[in-house]
């Protein structure tokens, strides 16, 4: 009740304004929205597919979704989980197509990012960051998926169980499962470079 | 030893800021008396905030704005989807209001219309004469949705 009073509270009228045109499925709206969430969104669809030209697809599969499904968004839930639901139900259809690996099974190892990592990626000097990467791409997809919601999209808790549709304590245990691979994927070096 | 166990377990979730008030408490108070637990709290305190700090990828640049097109397009179409069902329905009711004056005429022709309609020819032609006039009103409407239904088609492609 306390956590909803603050949601509440932290919501500027302005983007509640938003929304409610965006429900009216006002144009400039929705363009705000779009462009308030197109990198969030993008990053999430190739963590989640792997694959940067069928994530730019299914991103823009999400945005026709949203306008046919909009009118059904009860604004008082976060946009933010009820956008990333949207998206995470077509990414999974598309991996079904694909059947390379089921986000539902955690036993399924992650194909390693193929084709091209984009540019800001391909930039990086930094050996920590890439290993860092790479070992996040290797996870197996619900752990993946849930690290990163929380440190790439930046999602509570709450909104990430809402996405993946499971209760607080499954998210919370796959976070710390995730974590505690990721941690032995990364294996000592990346403990030592912490070290004082 | 058993408390040392949960916490440890708690670690990860704690760097991932997942902790309710009571479990961080209960965190804090055992990682002030365990110097493992210190040490492993601050390797997953690393470990989350490399990851929190990581560079981020961004959407490629042109994606959202044809996102934006095809977005648009999609609304326009959604108008005239609405239009088109509304002149349908339109049609519809169009179709069963001719009927009846058609069945009063036939009715009438053989002299059996029961006398609690007691509608006279002349009536009955005005409203034969309005119903042909508004059939031809909406066959108009229609054929301009029609038109703007194939200028849409053509500027999507
Ligand atoms: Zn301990």
């Amino acid at each position: 009740m306390i956590s909803a009073a603050i949601m509440e509270w932290e919501r500027a009228p302005a983007v509640d304004d938003e929304l409610d045109r965006a429900r009216r499925r006002d144009p400039d709206a929705l363009t705000a929205l779009l462009m308030r969430y197109q990198h969030r969104l993008y990053r999430y669809l190739v963590r989640m597919v792997h694959d940067p030209a069928a994530a730019e697809d299914l991103f823009q599969q999400t945005w026709l979704r949203v306008i046919e499904k909009i009118g059904r968004y009860d604004p008082r839930r976060s946009f933010e989980a009820w956008l990333f639901t949207v998206a995470r139900n077509l990414a999974i259809d598309h991996l079904r197509r694909q059947r390379t690996e089921s986000l539902d099974d955690p036993g399924s190892p992650a194909r390693p990012p193929v084709s091209n990592p984009d540019a800001l990626e391909r930039c990086l000097a930094d050996e920590q960051v890439r290993t860092l990467q790479a070992a996040l791409a290797e996870l197996p997809g619900v752990y993946r998926e849930t690290v990163s919601l929380r440190f790439e999209q930046d999602l509570k808790l709450e909104e990430i169980a809402e996405v993946v549709e499971a209760p607080l304590s499954t998210v919370k245990s796959r976070l710390r499962r995730g974590l505690e691979a990721l941690r032995q994927k990364l294996g000592a070096g990346f403990d030592r470079e912490d070290r004082p | 030893m058993n408390e040392h166990l949960e916490v440890k377990e708690l670690l990860p979730l704690a760097a991932s800021g997942a902790l309710d008030a009571s479990e961080r408490r209960r965190v804090l108070q055992h990682l002030a008396e365990c110097a493992r637990c210190a040490a492993e709290e601050r390797q997953w305190g690393s470990l989350a905030s490399a990851l929190a700090g990581a560079p981020r990828s961004q959407a490629p640049a042109g994606l959202a704005e044809r996102t934006r097109a095809r977005m648009l397009a999609a609304l326009d179409e959604r108008t005239e989807r609405r239009w088109n069902n509304a002149v349908l329905a339109g049609l519809l009711l169009l179709g069963w209001s001719m009927g009846l004056p058609a069945l009063a005429l036939l009715r009438l022709v053989r002299g059996d219309l029961p006398a609690s309609l007691d509608i006279d020819a002349a009536g009955l032609l005005a409203w034969l004469a309005a119903s042909t006039v508004f059939a031809w009103i909406t066959a108009g409407v229609a054929v301009l949705l029609i038109g703007n239904r194939r200028e849409t088609v053509w500027r999507n492609l």
